[in-house]
């Protein structure tokens, strides 16, 4: 094909020709750059799509199957049972009778497996069961109170083994031993064995117990009982190491409260001693409820009632019908014969009349459809989670979560019979209804019923709270721990991060930006702009680190030194550039590179050295001699904070005044003057704002002197070492350079012409830049901002170091905040994958995701507005 | 004019044919042929042996040049001669650039430019300029008249009203704008853009207007219009004009200076140039025989 080089001088002219290679590469060029960009797109497709996959089930809506009813092998129809309870796994339930019978059946199949007699029938009157104190073998969870005063603490619990010597012929699911047989995966035989005991009766009064409880507490386990002479007792069994016997002993130590019966309330129906044994609740049927305070562990006398209120103070003619605790037992549930809960909590009130500072409130209140069912029969909370069981007299059943006031399930039963007791599986997969020698049996999906789009993003009403409040607290110390999982502290923290980042980055990478484009030499241009592009290569860690470990400490002990230095900085500046006025045209000409630059830089240390020199002074007269002690409110007077905090306005005020106001007149008069005249009377002006200022401030501190800015003592505006203010230093130095790139490169990219033209209408260069190049750059400059909030939105490693975590919704600058992606970052290694709280932070992944695509957009669109406005205008 | 005794002169009397470039070529001094009809003229800007360098490279050799009051005077010269240069040497636009370095004098109103104590934005206020690319800002047509104004804190809106008003009808622009004066300025044609430029520069009220090839992006039609806008605006204003188009030169200017590698070999008056030029050079150059 190719023509002989030789030969072609004299040949014909060449018929030009693509080669066959070129076309090839062309082609796989296309192929590829198309595979490349559809490839990203479908890459971001699949994160955002993994993203909702992960997500969607938070939102799925509880489901609920009803399983026939089972026929309950040798139980009579007409022994209702005292309390049932069933196996984590919800294949074995146990059933205790007044008379001290339990029977334990397999719940797939009815079939008896276990029945044994707890005590002898005679005298039993009062019942109390722990549900939460399942996994300490070594404490009761049971206590049974008899007609002559005892009471016998017990264990009923569950227990897993798995022998080895199980004879030949058994087979899966028949009963053995009392317990029920099966196979696990690996093909070990697994035996689930009730387990019962109770100890030998311990006399608690001389009359017959009437009402008992039991708590378990971080000592031991402590009793309340009333007993029918009107004993009202807390007795506290704490357990001790007895070095002397090698044994654990108890301490009996009796906490007796004041009781009179009172005729017109008649007994009590209800006694409930709450989460670590030291607050019982006196509940009668009307809902009058009696609290009484034992914390007080030295208090010889009878402890007194410290509060009584209405568990149902809506409707006067309400009775409770059931009542129960939440797990952990910080809550009380009471049914009212409407089939309606009414969950009551103590919360701290600032202005709380109980003497401990304590108000009972009802947090919730859970209503069934339509307003009101029928009489409640049963009533169960979940041991692992505030779920709430009710079963009603027309036969219905209902499961609610409480915090999130949601109805999850309503079912009815075959024949429409209530039922007698209830359960909610630990696993939360189940629900059973025990109801004369039947069983009805639910297979309940919950989902996840804490988080809703009302609980992942509004108020909740947590458990001890004075009110409805937003709330992040993901893990706690222990299993009965209710999960706050309110997102908004979160997105609160990431904007107050972002918002502080960007008060540092944005002033200094755009006038950085400004001056470099507009002002300096561009041999100096290039060199300055490398070197501001470098800062970006610090690895965020190491910057955080810094923040953290060297930034947090130096401010915290020079804060002082820190916030004057702020203040002082323009004047330093103003000063300096009124001082260069003073140089002679000649000199100031000559010095305009690398001098003028070198004045300019030395300005920020110029500005430390004011700082350290006056912070004392300031120091003493805005703050009583020390700023942390005024911020948590150790000492001082509002007024000094307000001076300081407003002073930067007043100066600002007295500048307009005296260059707005006065301008005029001296630019008039000025015309005569020469340049050093000039300068002079420029210092001189300066002079009087410093002064017109300071006067400001000082009035400005007087007038807003009466609030006090700082808070209730200890919170408000108190100095956290790790806060806002450090996170917007450093994190502002990590987004300066790449505002500043993106803002140098939209103001160079501005013709040159333009300048030109302004130049030669008789321009400044400040006023061309101000009046034309930086307006002309505008869509580029807000760009350039949005990179940088972009940037500060999705920062991690800063805010995890220096921002202290908090997830607490507070604008102060001395305050720590709890960021999205820090939390992510915290928290995502230690989620129980598919939980709750795993879907919950994929959820603020996503959120954060949204935030910046939203980010992005506005900014694409303001940013063809105002391109499209410079166009049109 | 004064003369160096030891320094070999080429008489312009005595030029050969391509004498004046050989000897320019060579580095050689060189005496502009200045026609004597221009002495009676009152000069505003006098230009006296201005030499201008970029860097190593120098640009201006002992340039000297009265542009004539209320006349319109044309830069000739082909491309590269420093033509450009030599305008906004008037109005110190050069000062931008960094490397430049100038030796001589200027004045404007015998007030000399270069001067240590200039003050080169009062200064510009003096002269208007319009660039060779229409640059009107990226503002409304109203704005783009009335900067001048407001970078010197007008804020009167009577005054301003006026001045663009006026500005606009001495740019012959103000019939065409008049319903949309707040529209912006980059939605104009090429041609009215340029004499939305010429309005700009004579809203600041100078005394001088330098065109920098001012309608070599522009159509036929559009260039006729800036150049009867010429015609109009001489004897209010002095303008000096940098062009490459020799008819425009001769349609639109009193005077024409030609310059070559950046010397200035021969100023007159326009008639004179392209009718009876002293030089052959010149004489080749403006019928078209070089260039």
């Amino acid at each position: 094909m190719h023509a002989d080089p030789h030969s072609s001088a004299s040949s014909a002219p060449r018929v030009r020709k693509t080669p066959r290679s070129v076309r090839r590469a062309e082609r796989l060029a296309t192929a590829s750059i198309t595979i490349g960009g559809l490839g990203t797109i479908a890459v971001v497709t699949l994160i955002f799509a993994f993203l909702l996959w992960v997500v969607w089930p938070l939102f799925a809506s509880a489901s609920v199957e009803r399983l026939p009813t089972l026929a309950l092998e040798g139980v009579e129809a007409d022994s209702p049972p005292v309390r049932t309870g069933t196996n984590d796994e919800g294949t074995l339930g146990w059933r205790l009778r007044a008379d001290g019978r339990l029977d334990v059946h397999d719940l797939a199949t009815g079939a008896l497996v276990q029945r044994q007699t707890l005590f002898e029938a005679e005298g039993a009157t009062a019942f109390a069961f722990a549900s939460a104190a399942g996994d300490d073998h070594s404490l009761p969870n049971v206590a049974v109170g008899f007609a002559d005063g005892t009471m016998r603490p017990g264990r009923i619990a569950f227990e897993t083994q798995y022998p080895t010597d199980v004879s030949e012929g058994v087979r899966e699911g028949d009963a053995y031993e009392g317990g029920l047989l099966t196979r696990t995966p690996g093909g070990q035989w697994r035996l689930d064995r009730l387990q019962t005991s109770l100890q030998e009766p311990v006399s608690l009064a001389s009359a017959r117990i009437e009402l008992l409880d039991l708590s378990i507490t971080p000592q031991g386990v402590a009793y309340a009982f009333l007993a029918a002479d009107g004993t009202l007792q807390i007795t506290n069994l704490q357990a001790r190491f007895d070095m002397m016997t090698d044994r654990e002993v108890f301490d009996v130590v009796a906490k007796p409260l004041a009781y009179t019966a009172d005729a017109a309330l008649g007994p009590p129906s209800h006694l409930a001693l709450s989460g670590i044994g030291n607050t019982l609740f006196l509940v009668w049927r009307d809902g009058t409820t009696w609290r009484y305070d034992a914390r007080d562990e030295r208090a010889s006398a009878g402890y007194e009632v410290v509060e009584v209120f209405d568990m149902l103070p809506d409707d006067p003619e309400a009775r409770i019908d059931r009542l129960t605790h939440l797990v952990g037992k910080g809550s009380l549930v009471a049914a009212d014969q409407r089939g309606r809960l009414h969950v009551w909590f103590a919360s701290r009130p600032a202005g709380a009349y109980a003497a401990d500072g304590l108000v009972m409130t009802r947090g919730h209140v859970l209503v069934p459809d339509g307003g009101a069912a029928a009489p409640t029969t049963a009533l169960a909370a979940s041991p692992r989670s505030r779920l709430v069981a009710t079963a009603h007299a027309d036969g219905t059943v209902r499961l609610y979560h409480v915090t999130t006031e949601q109805r999850l399930v309503e079912a009815g039963t075959q024949r429409g019979l209530p039922a007698e007791a209830l359960v909610i599986a630990p696993q939360e997969n189940a629900l059973f209804a025990w109801r004369g020698a039947n069983l009805e049996r639910w297979q309940v999906d919950v989902g996840h019923p804490e988080a809703t789009l009302g609980s992942l993003f509004t108020r909740v009403w947590y458990e001890g709270q004075v009110g409805p409040a937003h709330a992040w607290q993901s893990e706690g110390g222990s299993d009965e721990f209710e999960p706050k999982l309110g997102l908004m502290p979160l997105v609160f923290g990431t904007l107050k991060a972002t918002l502080y980042s960007m008060l540092i980055a944005a002033p200094i990478a755009l006038l950085a930006a400004i001056f470099t484009s507009e002002f300096l030499v561009p041999r100096w241009r290039a060199r300055i702009k490398s070197v501001i592009e470098m800062m970006a290569s610090l690895p965020s860690v190491v910057l955080g680190f810094l923040a953290a470990v060297v930034l947090a400490p130096l401010i915290e002990d020079t804060l002082i030194v820190v916030l004057v230095t702020f203040v002082a900085l323009p004047f330093v500046v103003a000063l300096g550039a009124r001082l260069w006025q003073l140089l002679p045209a000649r000199t100031a000409v000559r010095l305009e590179g690398l001098p003028r630059l070198g004045a300019i830089s030395a300005m920020l240390p110029l500005a430390l050295g004011v700082g350290i020199l006056i912070a004392p002074t300031v120091e003493r007269l805005c703050f009583a001699g020390d700023v942390l002690a005024w911020l948590n409110r150790g000492r001082g007077e509002a007024a000094g904070g307000w001076s300081f905090m407003l002073s930067p306005f007043a100066f600002a005020l007295a500048g307009l005044l005296v260059f707005r106001v006065g301008g005029g007149w001296v630019r008039s008069v000025s015309t005569q003057w020469s340049r050093l005249q000039c300068a002079l009377v420029d210092l001189l002006r300066l002079l009087v704002v410093v002064a017109v200022g300071l006067l400001l401030a000082w009035l400005l501190g007087l007038a807003f002197g009466g609030t006090d800015p700082r808070g209730p003592t200890g919170t408000g505006l108190a100095y956290q070492p790790r806060n806002a203010m450090i996170v917007g230093f450093v994190m502002g130095f990590a987004i300066v350079p790449i505002i500043y790139t993106l803002a140098e490169d939209a103001l160079s990219s501005v013709p040159r012409e333009l300048r030109e033209a302004s130049l030669g209408c008789g321009a400044t260069p400040w006023q061309t830049a101000w009046r034309i190049v930086v307006p002309t750059a505008m869509s580029g400059l807000f760009g350039a901002l949005m990179v940088g909030i972009g940037r500060a939105v999705g920062e991690t490693m800063i805010v995890l170091m220096a921002a202290g975590n908090t997830a607490i919704m507070e604008w102060n600058a001395f305050n720590g905040f709890r960021t999205l992606s820090a939390n992510i970052a915290t928290e995502l290694p230690e989620a129980v994958k598919d939980s709750t709280h795993y879907r919950v932070l994929f959820l603020a992944g996503f959120v954060l995701f949204a935030m910046t695509f939203a980010l992005n957009t506005v900014a694409e669109l303001v940013r063809r507005r105002v391109r499209r406005r410079l166009e049109d205008l | 004019m004064t003369e160096s005794g030891t320094v070999p002169r080429v008489r312009p009397q005595a030029a050969r044919l391509g004498g004046v470039f050989e000897a320019v070529s060579a580095g050689l001094p060189y005496e502009t042929a200045t026609h004597e009809a221009m002495a009676p003229k009152e000069a505003i800007v006098n230009i006296r042996d201005f030499d201008l360098w970029y860097g190593a490279t120098r640009a201006l050799y002992r340039i000297a040049l009265d542009v004539p009051r209320g006349e319109v005077t044309a830069l000739i010269g082909p491309s590269g001669c420093g033509k450009s240069t030599l305008l906004r040497s008037v109005n110190r636009m050069n000062d931008l650039i960094a490397t430049v370095r100038i030796e001589g004098d200027m004045r404007l109103d015998g007030e000399s430019l270069y001067s240590a104590g200039v003050d080169v934005i009062e200064l510009r206020k003096r002269i208007g300029m319009v660039f060779q690319k229409p640059n009107p800002f990226p503002m409304s047509i109203y704005e783009n008249i009335a900067y001048p104004l407001r970078i010197d804190g007008v804020k009167d809106r009577k005054v301003l009203d006026e001045v663009v008003e006026r500005s606009l009808r001495s740019a012959g622009l103000w019939d065409e704008v008049r319903d949309r004066l707040d529209a912006s300025a980059l939605r104009l044609s090429g041609g009215q853009q340029q004499r939305l430029c010429i309005g700009r520069a004579i809203a600041g009220n100078p005394g001088v207007l330098l065109l920098d090839e001012p309608c070599s992006a522009l159509d036929p039609i559009a260039t006729g219009r800036i150049e009867d806008l010429i015609q109009e605006l001489k004897g209010q204003y002095t303008i000096l004009m940098v062009t490459h188009n020799m008819q425009q030169a001769q349609r639109a200017s009193d005077n024409t200076a030609f310059m070559y590698l950046g010397r200035l070999v021969e100023y007159g008056p326009t008639q004179d140039i392209f009718v009876g030029p002293r030089l052959k050079e010149t004489e080749d150059y403006v019928t078209g025989r070089f260039g």
